[in-house]
This record gives C-alpha cells, structure tokens and sequence, in this order.
C-alpha cells in the first residue's frame, strides 16, 4: 500500500536493491508468439535447472513481455550484459546455465546469425533488428516482469502520475499532450489532446460524469500490437489512463479487450489488482484527492468493435452496431456521457511524454520544428509500433520514428523478403488500408504520406508481400474479411461490399469480364463515400489500391486468364513433366486420387480430378510438377 | 406497483368457497380450433361444452364473428344490458394465439351494451384469449347473475373450472390482477401464465365501464392491463356479480409456434429436456450473480455460458432474459452478432485455422481446404461425432509462425497442408 506521494521512491530503491544481489537475470519472453513455441516450458526449465544447480541466489529468471523479435523465438536474454540467446529449446537450457552462468561461455551456437553476412552478433543492441529502433510506448520491453508493478516502479513507472498529482493542474495536461503532437494510435490520426480538451469541456458544461475508455479490441488481421503492449507492460497502459482521467476529470474508466486475448486479459486483471493493492487504483490515489478504478469490458469477436461508436454499444451490453459519426463519443459517448476513447498504445505513450517531456516527444518524428506549438494536425510526433509479418525475415514487433521510411523498416529492421524472393507489396492500415508498391519503398512513414499513398496507418500492421502473392487475391481476401465483419447496418456497406465480393471472385475464377475493373473502381469508391462509419469508409481502399498500382495483374486476369503469383486456383493447370522419378509421393499425397502411375514410372495427373490443392507439387523432392497459367 | 404480501393472499384464498365446479378433458388443436366452447351460467352455477360445428367456421369465422354467432343463441329481442341472459362472450380466432402475424394475440368480447343497447363488440391484447385457445376453448360464454361477489377460474393445469366466493380480494383491476397473479401462479416464472379479467368499482357506478385484462409483465415485474374499453362491457360484467375471471394456463410448449424466428430454429430440439433445463438456469443463476445482474454485462455473461457449455441454447437464453431483463429478442441479436457464440454445441476441442493476413499470404487457404477435406466439415460446422468444430479466425497473434492452425490449446506453427492429417490424428488421441 503506497499511502503517501513518496514511498513509489522506497519500492523503487528495493527492487533494484535486490536486481542488484543478483550476478545476472535471465529474461526468458513470454509474449504470446513466444508462448505459442514453448516459451513457457523454457521458463520453467531455466528455472528448475538454476535451482537445482543451488544457484537461485546469484540467477534471477524473469518472464516477461514480447521481446519483439518473435521470428526467432523462444528467447532469453542475459541481463546486465545483455546476450541474446534465440530459438532456445528444452534441450538448450542446460548448456545455458552450464556454459554461460557458469562457464562465462557464451553458447555460441544459440545467437543470432545474420542471414546476409552470415555473422553472429552476441549483443542484442548489436542485431538491426533491434538498432533502428526507438522504444517509446515499448520502453520497458524485455526489461520487467509484466506481472510485477514493482518491476514497472523500478523502472521510473509512476513517477509522472504522482508529479502531475502534485501538481494538480489537469487543464495544463491537456495542452501538455496538445503541445506534445500526440496523435491518436489506433488509426485514425486523431490529436489525443484535442479529444481531451473536448471531453473536458463538454462533462464541464453539462456537469455530468466523463468516462475514459481504452481501446484493446485489436481486430486487424496481422496486427497485434495492442495486444504485446498489454502483455509487456499492462501498468503503462494502466498510467497513461490515470494521466487521462486525471486530466479531463474522470473517476471510471474501462478497458475494452478481446476475450481471444488470454494472456494479455490476465496480465491486465493482474495489473489492476496490483494497482489496488498499491493505492494506485480506488479512492484518494497516492494519499491525493484523486479517485479513479478501471473495470474490464470483454469483446467477443467482432471487428467492427473496434470502430469507436460500436465499441461503446458493445461496452453497453448490446451488439456493436455504430452509429452516424455526427454525434461525437466525446460528447454522447458511453452511457451518452462524455467519453474519452483512446487505444492501447496512446496511452501507452503517455507517462514518457510527462517523463520527458512534450517537447521532447515533438521532437521525434516529422513535425515542423518550426511551428511552435505545432499544429496537432500536421505532422507525426513521437514513435510507432508496427507488427512486421509476412514474408519477411524478421517478423516481429517493431517500435521506430514516425518518418522513417519503409524500405528502412523493411530491408533494415525486417531484414528483408527471405528465400531470395522479390518483394512485391506492403499492405499497412488493416483490411481496409492499402498495399504500397516496391515503387514507393522511400516513402516516409507517418499519418498523411501514408494516407496520400491511397493506403493508411491504422493500428500498425505491416505485412510485407513477396512476387508469389497475388494482388487481385488479396484484394478479394480484405473485401471477403470484411463482408463478414460487415455488422450489416448501412447499406452501401453490406451491399457494396457484397457486390465487390463477387466480382472479385468472379475474376480470380477467370471469368472477368473487361468492364469489371470500371465496376469496381464505381462499387469501391462508392462504398468509402456512402458508410456510415469508418468500416466501411475505408472497406474499398483495398480495392482501389491495388487497382492504382497492381492494375496489370488485374487485366491479365482478365484478358489472359492468367495468375502471376500461381494463386488463383482455376487458372493453374498442374502437370507431372519427365524429371518425375515415379516415387509414388504424389500420389499418396493427392486428396482426390487424381495421380495415376506405377512405380518408378512418370505419373500423370487426371485434370478432371485435380482441383489444383498444389500438395503435389509441394511433396515432389525432383520438381517435376509445374504450374502452368495463362492459357 | 408491489404485489401485496403473500399471506395475505392466502388469507384471501383461504376464504375462497366453492361453489360449482366442472372437470373438463383436454383437447388437441387442430388448425387453429380447438372446437368446442365453454358456456358458463353463473345463476345456476352450471357448466357446459358446446361443438363449434363446421358452419360456424364457415360462415362466422374469426373472434367476432364466434362471439356474435353465441350472442344469438343467447339473447332475444327482449334482453337488455341488466338482463341475466345478456352473455358477454369472448374468443378469438383461428389465429389466435399464434406467434406468426400481428394482432393474433387479442380477444374479441360481445354482450349487449349499456350505452347503446345494441350488440357492441370490442377487442383487448393481454394474454387470456390465446389461454383460452391452448385451454381448449374456442370461445367463453358468459351467461346469468351471482348473488354476491364470484370469480370464475379456469385452470388449464388440473383441467378443472370453479365459480368460487371470493369475498376478500380488491375490485380495482390493478390490485385485483395482482392478487389474483400472486395467488394463482407457483412461482416467478409461473405468473405469465395467469391471465385476469375484472372491471373495476368504478364500473359498479357508471354505464362506461370497462374490462382489464392482465398480462405479466417479467420485465417490470407487474401485471399489467390492457383493456377492452368500448360500450361499456364491464359494466354488465360487475351487475352479473363477477369479480375476476381467472385463467392459469399451462406453460406454452414451443410445438404451439406456426414458424420460429430463424434463430430459434437453429436450435436443435434436444435442446428441450427436462434435466438439463434445469442444470442450465442453475448455471445461469451462477453466471448472471458473478456479473452482480448488471446488464451491461451480458455479454460477458453470454461469453461464460458458451464457455461452459460450448453454446447458447435456448433454455440458457430464457433463463438470461429471465434474470437480467434483458429481452430474448435482444439476447438473440447479440448471440448471432458476435463470432464467440454458438447456437448450436461446438465440438470437445476448436480447430482454429488462422487466415490473418500474415497466415493468408503463406498459403492458409489451402491449409483451411485441407482440414475441411480431412474432417468432412465445412469451416463453422462440427464433425459428426462432435470432436472437432472448425474455424476459420481471423489472427491468433503469431504471425511469426505462419502459417498457424490452434487446435485446443496448442499452437501448431509452420503448417503444412499435408499435416493436417497427422495433427488431426495427434490431437484427437490426447
């Protein structure tokens, strides 16, 4: 129990008192990628290895949040010194503890090669992966025990909170996260304190309650962000809110999270009670007047969720319909009460800017340094995170500059399309967002540039396409994702989006039709103009990006009946050439029993059987299934 | 308005004495008739079943037309509105009751008026028309004077009518159709099944009195009234010395339904028992106290249930609507809104095969293809020996292991469409 504004100092000083008695600690990640290859199992291992070995006094293991870099998970790092161990197994785990806690051997075999140099790199600094980043909302990643306020304590959380406590100016907050540029995280670009400063003003006015809402309802295919956020450092999130509510006045406060979150949804409800225990939560907060508690809302799988005005339907009990966007949540939000909506990572965002500095935080990214203070609407301060998946080498989670440009996150940090593929598209902003060309790698990366570029920021997913993908696919994939998620509302939506489908399937069918690339310039645009909400105002983009810079494959479609990426299944044609050894591998694999062929004999492939599933070709170790496309 | 306590209900019952009584067979509809009638005379205390024959239904179909049919057998050229032999009848028609069309809810009452001394028909929502119907009467007739203050009850459980003295229950409708509700019903549940007709003390003194008819309403946790108002019927009711007209119904069975809601017939018909009705409002009951009744909560709620008993049937969404206030239509909406739920039982473990973007671009179509083929389903169905229910989600987070299928709890990373065999066969022995 933290009774008074000073003793976060004491809790500070003894947790790194006691990191101190220890010789190293052992940061085993236990982000969900990471879990999902055993990172668990290798926790406890260390762990039982250590102890068993009599050495739980001088090693520390600690679990922590996404590391970032989940290509090569399970990780461990070594801290102080900060060794890099990857893709650690069960079997791992005694050459570890043998060789490097006590040998002071670094297991070579365990670090990080690099794929183009063929290098190792002992440092975790060292790697690119990690060099160009800039951690911000992710500052304390790998560092602290998400499960331990303590560990957050000790690493300067809270400090800001009890400042502006003290301080006691809220209406100076707000103009602090003005001054700071911040713009809102979750897609929409919009300036958090511009928000505040209207959620203040409008619970002033009407003198009714104001509600802070953080929006965890991470539904992009590809993204999750959010998501390791919460699993890394739930209590940043936790303070950012506090900062929030404490700044426009708000006394409740909610979480709305996927319920297919579960490691990110007890890590918070840890977080929550840790923060009650510690008087961080509940009434009078660190002995101030101020009183604040956070309740969790769980989602149930609906993308639209994530749309604000359907997110507080969903908060309210019912179904997550939105509602015209005329009515701003700030004003009639949850309950028709002022409403503060802000997702994971702006909050995130906020104890380092009252850490540091609004200044500081302007000073990153691509605001105009002469414009003071800077218009929130210009410009991109401060850092973002991107999840970085695809068929790229590193995937993983990214923290980097606004303004950086893509060909550095993606050659640089990603590392790169792997199998000396060509990189073809990188598709950011969600399902409704965009794919940027190869043609526009030197963009820069920030709110408007990506916006101009047909495509948007969304949530920050980036997923990186290589030559085998094919646009019109893709473009039929989004539009298919989102005539599911569609909640049906609104019309130009639902029908639109209906009517986009088919087209689109029609043409990777091979049944195009000239005309149809006019009707799908007409439905998509239609569709961004006519909805009801930004669901469907961006549902076309996927569309009409690809259209923009992927036209060719769209024509060739159609006039040619031809699939470049060898994607779309009717226009393959599968054969079994003279390189066949008779193996007899495909036909056993063949589902629908359509390869016929004695042993040691060429095989050959019924074509009125085959649906073209491609797992001969798969199987084949002579390459001697080929893929034929276009007439 | 709060039910009165019930001891003092039944003190009231208590006081109850009967004073004729009739036992009547249960009947199967049939097209929307039951075909008969029930005729009541209230001087002579006697009780009489009559055919509705085929010409009523041709030539006087519908409540008013059944009602007007009755009301010539009974009067003659003499009866005025005081007449013993003026008989209010009430019906309604063969769609009476059904859940299919608007209006198929109201009752139909006739009797020569006080206002107009002519025959004045007048129609009432409420619930005793449909009792009346699922009782197995097409239609009630309602003849003679009492000598003092009766209710007539009609009891469609033990099939049994009663002109019963009931000397100490209100005349006010509103209390009345509380009393009569708290008394009749066996519990909470139980009170939408009791229909009450009464008119009133201001009928008494005036010739524009009319009759309530209760309905309960589960939501406010009222008897509510609704009311057939025209031509003063109620007054002829309270001058035949009537106090109430009580039906207690028998709980409606769904078979009754010409045609569900689409939701509803997604629910599999074993869905019906007896015992795990029972074990579902019990963990409803559980569920709904853990979120403090709070119906913002409800999906949450809904969420638990689903994951207990991997869907939402229909007796769970009952027995929600039951204890939150939240209406079924409502509880329905959501459950077909949100990916999470299920109306039909999901299989013991999930096959999640990701088609995220990131799995998307490394092939989880073929993967998904694959999976359907090995276990026979579509993705959304449940193999037949319920194993299995496969899923096409949208990211289960672990881009980095593209392509990801999650069966159970595990991840399988790297996927191929080859192994969808081999996992199916690893996961279904573990």
């Amino acid at each position: 129990m933290i009774a008074t504004l000073l003793d976060l100092d004491s809790i500070s000083a003894k947790v790194r008192d006691e990191q101190k008695k220890y010789k190293a600690m052992l940061m085993v990640c236990t982000g969900t990628g990471c879990v999902s290859a055993k990172g668990f199992d290798i926790r406890d291992s260390l762990k039982a290895e250590i102890r068993a070995r009599g050495l739980e006094k001088d090693y520390l293991v600690v679990g922590t949040g996404c590391n970032g870099f989940c290509a090569v998970g399970p990780i461990v790092v070594v801290q102080p010194e900060g060794v890099f161990y990857q893709k650690v197994g069960a079997a791992d785990v005694k050459a570890i503890v043998q060789d490097h806690l006590i040998g002071k051997k670094v297991v070579a075999k365990l670090l990080y090669k690099d794929p183009v140099s063929g290098k190792s790199h002992e440092k975790m600094t060292d790697i690119p992966f990690f060099s160009k980043q800039q951690l911000v909302a992710l500052r304390n990643k790998g560092l602290i025990d998400p499960e331990d306020v303590e560990h957050y304590i000790a690493r300067g959380g809270y400090q800001a909170l009890r400042r502006l406590l003290k301080e006691n100016q809220p209406e100076r907050i707000v103009e602090d996260v003005i001054l700071s540029g911040l713009r809102g995280r979750g897609g929409g670009g919009f300036p958090t304190g511009v928000k505040w400063k209207a959620g203040r003003k409008a619970a002033l006015e009407r003198g009714e309650p104001v509600y802070v809402v953080c929006n965890a309802d991470e539904g992009d295919p590809g993204a999750f962000m959010d998501r390791s956020i919460i699993e890394t450092d739930p209590h940043s999130v936790l303070e950012g809110m506090l900062i929030g509510a404490f700044a426009v006045g708000a006394r409740e406060g909610f979480v709305y999270i996927r319920k297919e979150y579960p490691l990110a949804l007890v890590r918070l409800e840890k977080a929550l009670t840790d923060a009650r225990a510690h008087n961080l939560l509940g009434q009078d907060i660190l002995g101030t007047k101020f009183s604040f508690d956070v309740k969790i809302h769980r989602g149930a799988g609906a993308f639209v969720c994530g749309e604000s005005s359907a997110l507080m339907a969903s908060m309210s009990g019912q179904a997550g319909e939105p509602r015209a966007k005329y009515v701003h949540n700030v004003e009639f939000g949850y309950r028709d009460k002022p409403t503060i909506l802000n997702n994971v990572e702006t909050w995130a965002n906020l104890p380092p800017i009252f850490e540091k500095g609004p200044k500081w935080f302007a000073s990153l990214g691509t605001n105009d340094p002469k414009l003071a203070p800077p218009d929130p609407w210009a410009g991109s301060s401060g850092t973002k995170v991107f999840s970085l998946v695809g068929d790229i080498r590193n995937t993983g989670l990214v923290e980097v500059p606004m303004g950086i440009t893509l060909r550095e996150i993606i050659e640089d940090v990603g590392g790169g399309v792997p199998d000396g593929k060509k990189f073809k598209a990188v598709q950011t902003g969600g399902p409704s967002g965009g794919c940027i060309p190869a043609s526009l790698l030197d963009m820069k990366v920030d709110f408007d540039s990506l916006t101009e570029a047909g495509s948007m920021m969304g949530s920050g997913g980036m997923i990186v396409m290589d030559e085998d993908t094919c646009m019109v696919d893709v473009a039929r994939y989004f539009v298919h994702f989102l005539v599911d998620e569609s909640c049906g509302k609104c019309a130009p939506c639902r029908e639109g989006l209906h009517a986009l489908d088919r087209t689109l399937t029609r043409i990777c069918a091979g049944e195009g039709k000239e005309d149809d690339l006019k009707l799908l310039e007409d439905l998509a645009s239609t569709v961004n103009a006519a909805s009801l909400c930004q669901l469907g105002g961006t549902a076309g983009n996927p569309v009409l990006s690809t259209l923009r810079w992927f036209r060719e494959e769209y024509e060739e479609h159609i006039r040619h009946k031809k699939c470049r990426a060898h994607v779309c299944k009717p226009l393959l044609r599968f054969d079994i050439v003279d390189a066949c050894t008779g193996c007899t591998l495909c036909a056993k694999n063949c589902p629908t029993k359509a390869i016929a062929g004695e042993r040691k004999a060429l095989h050959r492939i019924d074509q009125a059987k085959c649906i073209q599933c491609g797992v001969c070709a798969d199987v084949c170790k002579f390459d001697a299934v080929t893929v034929r496309t276009g007439g | 308005m709060p039910a009165p306590p019930s001891t003092d209900v039944s003190r009231m019952r208590q006081a109850h004495k009967v004073l004729a009584r009739f036992d009547f067979e249960p009947v199967r509809l049939e097209r929307g008739y039951a075909n008969r009638c029930l005729r009541i005379d209230l001087t002579k205390g006697s009780f009489e079943i009559r055919p509705v024959t085929q010409q009523m239904k041709d030539l006087w179909v519908g409540g008013k037309g059944f009602d007007l049919w009755l009301m010539f057998q009974e009067i003659s050229k003499t009866t005025r509105w005081d007449s013993p032999e003026n008989p209010i009848c009430m019906s309604s028609g063969p769609l009476g009751g059904t859940l299919s069309f608007p209006g198929s809810g109201k009752t139909l009452v006739t009797a020569v008026s006080p206002l107009t001394h002519s025959i004045m028909d007048c129609n009432v929502g409420g619930y005793f028309g449909p009792y009346l119907k699922f009782a197995g009467f097409d239609a009630l007739v309602l003849t003679g004077k009492a000598k003092a203050d009766v209710i007539v009850f009609i009891d469609a459980v033990e099939r049994r009518v009663t002109i019963e003295e009931a000397p100490l229950e209100s005349v006010d409708s509103h209390l009345a159709a509380e009393e009569f509700t708290e008394m009749y019903a066996a519990d909470e549940l139980d009170k939408k099944n009791v229909a009450v007709v009464s008119a009133g003390r201001a009928a008494e003194h005036s010739r524009i009195g009319l009759l309530n008819f209760s309905f309960y309403d589960w939501r406010r946790k009222v008897a509510r009234l609704k009311q057939a108002g025209r031509g003063g019927i109620g007054t002829v009711f309270r001058n035949k010395k009537l106090k109430a007209l009580v039906l207690r119904s028998r709980p409606i069975s769904h078979g009754w339904r010409v045609s569900e809601s689409k939701a509803a017939m997604r629910i599999p018909k074993s869905d019906h028992c007896g015992p795990c009705e029972e074990a579902t409002k019990t963990l409803v009951r559980d569920v709904v106290k853990r979120w403090n009744k709070d119906p913002e909560y409800v999906i949450e709620m809904l969420q638990d249930i689903q994951e207990r008993q991997r869907h939402i049937s229909q007796a769970a969404v009952d027995a929600l609507a039951l204890e939150t206030g939240v209406s079924r239509g409502q509880l329905y909406h959501i459950a077909t809104f949100y990916k999470a739920f299920s109306l039909t039982p999901r299989g013991e473990k999930t096959v999640q095969v990701c088609v995220g973007t990131a799995c998307h671009v490394k092939g989880a179509a073929r993967i998904l293809e694959a999976f359907e083929r090995e276990l026979g389903v579509k993705q959304g169905e449940t193999t037949k020996d319920g194993k299995f229910t496969l899923e096409a989600v949208a990211c289960l987070g672990c881009c980095s292991l593209a392509p990801v299928v999650k069966v159970g709890e595990t991840v399988h990373g790297n996927v191929k469409a080859q192994d969808a065999a081999r996992i199916l066969k690893k996961e279904a022995a573990s």
